[in-house]
């Protein structure tokens, strides 16, 4: 879902009743985009709301509406990046907790916290074209926009995440229950 | 049978409301909070450019900014807007002027209305409608203060209205009686020991915002007050009722700390 044009004229004039609602409409999707690349539901939360202030600081380096989800991921992109790097600790002493459910309208929570697994042991270039394009729905010219990257790229980094994703599924799941790339690819 | 696909369904993937709540008003908060400056060079090169300016100054020295003067039909009035300050004429008629303020301070004089007059100011959080006063309405994240110099305003928000006589402050907040302000009210209620109006207006929250911002905060309350009260059994109640919403953080610890033993 795009951004309405006149919201986003809005916001450029800095209307404080226009970036409440943008925050209403976009703190569940920027939220969502900070799970699935990797970060817990409380730094996520902390992220989405850095992203959205960055965007209220930033927003006259967005060109136009049409762009405005890329822009915004691409903060996201940074903001979660940075995120990652201050708990590097975690991965590197492996002090990885359970993670808990984030989300409370969804696949329910076993199903998540699977996907959620298998997101993470894949190559994070290829989570990161899996997320945008399987879970959110963006077409492989508009990922290429927001990872910065040609389209072939990004058709060979989904091939591969969905393989990887496939098997790492199977492994997780060997029941073979819910497989999450059972449909066939566009 | 079709197999759910869950990578797709995580697309509709929401977090919890008060979650999503919380991420508006902190970004909200964020964004409109003085940024601090990240490199020590910024500020020595602003201090830099200040003795420039200065320097230059000296001998073309600036008149002071004159306050902007609107005359409405009917309604005469004077604004000094400060320089954060985002601010329209959202309506204006023969005996009506509405403006509107999204950000910042601006500040009113405003002569005396004539009959069937109106002058109003609307801020994301409310209203505030001049009796004939000079005053000032500052834009916060969550609240819009309200400082009166002369006179009277009325400060309305859905239902709610009070007036604000002159030499006063008022608060008119996001989520209005049910937000923060409740629980501060609550909190000086029980610290003066008007233990039933404190809970009063926790609970009042609670039932009107279940997923407000402050059900922590009010929840958590009402916990510390059930085990002041010494009822074990209200007060295992209550901290389970905030345990099954917020069961991690110092908050839950803390109670779990607390809950008397069965």
């Amino acid at each position: 879902m795009a951004i309405d044009p006149e919201l986003f004229d809005r916001c450029r004039r800095a209307d404080a009743l226009a970036w409440r609602r943008l925050y209403r409409d976009y703190a569940g999707r920027v939220f969502r985009w900070a799970v699935l690349r990797g970060l817990r539901a409380m730094e996520a939360e902390d992220a989405a709301q850095e992203v959205l202030a960055i965007a209220y600081r930033r927003i006259g380096q967005c060109a136009a509406a049409g762009a405005f989800d890329t822009w915004l991921y691409q903060i996201t992109r940074r903001v979660v990046a940075n995120a990652r790097r201050k708990v590097w600790w975690r991965r590197v002493f492996a002090v990885e907790r359970v993670p808990e459910p984030a989300f409370v309208d969804g696949p329910g929570p076993e199903l998540e916290l699977a996907v959620r697994a298998c997101l993470a042991r894949l190559p994070a270039d290829q989570a990161e074209v899996l997320l945008l394009a399987d879970v959110e729905g963006y077409t492989r010219e508009e990922v290429a926009d927001m990872i910065g990257r040609p389209p072939g790229t990004v058709a060979s980094r989904l091939r591969l995440g969905r393989e990887a994703f496939r098997g790492l599924w199977a492994d997780l799941r060997p029941d073979g229950a819910a497989s999450p790339l059972a449909v066939e690819e566009p | 049978m079709t197999a759910p696909d869950p990578l797709r369904a995580l697309a509709e993937a929401r977090p919890d409301p008060a979650v999503e709540h919380r991420i508006a008003e902190g970004a909200m908060a964020r964004a409109m909070a003085p940024r601090r400056p990240v490199w020590p060079l910024l500020a020595a090169a602003a201090a830099a450019a200040g003795v420039a300016l200065w320097w230059g100054s000296r001998a073309q020295p600036t008149l002071p900014t004159l306050p902007e003067i609107r005359v409405a039909t009917g309604v005469r009035y004077q604004v000094t807007q400060g320089a954060d300050a985002a601010f329209q004429v959202a309506r204006e008629s023969q005996d009506q002027t509405v403006v509107e303020l999204s950000s910042g301070t601006a500040t009113f004089a405003v002569e005396p209305l004539p009959p069937g007059g109106e002058f109003a100011v609307e801020t994301p959080h409310g209203r505030v409608e001049v009796v004939g006063t000079r005053f000032s309405v500052t834009v916060e994240a969550r609240c819009t203060r309200v400082d009166v110099a002369e006179g009277t305003v009325r400060v309305r928000r859905e239902a709610d209205a009070f007036l604000v006589p002159a030499g006063q402050s008022r608060s008119i907040c996001k989520g209005g009686l049910e937000g923060e302000a409740v629980i501060r009210a609550a909190l000086d209620d029980l610290a003066a020991g008007r233990v039933d109006a404190g809970r009063g207006r926790l609970e009042g929250y609670l039932v009107e915002q279940p997923r407000g911002l402050f059900a922590e905060d009010a929840l958590f309350h009402l916990a510390l007050l059930a085990r002041r009260e010494g009822d074990a059994a209200g007060a295992r109640l209550a901290i389970d009722r905030f345990l099954a919403r917020f069961p991690t953080g110092h908050r839950a610890d803390r109670l779990r700390a607390l809950r008397p033993a069965p």
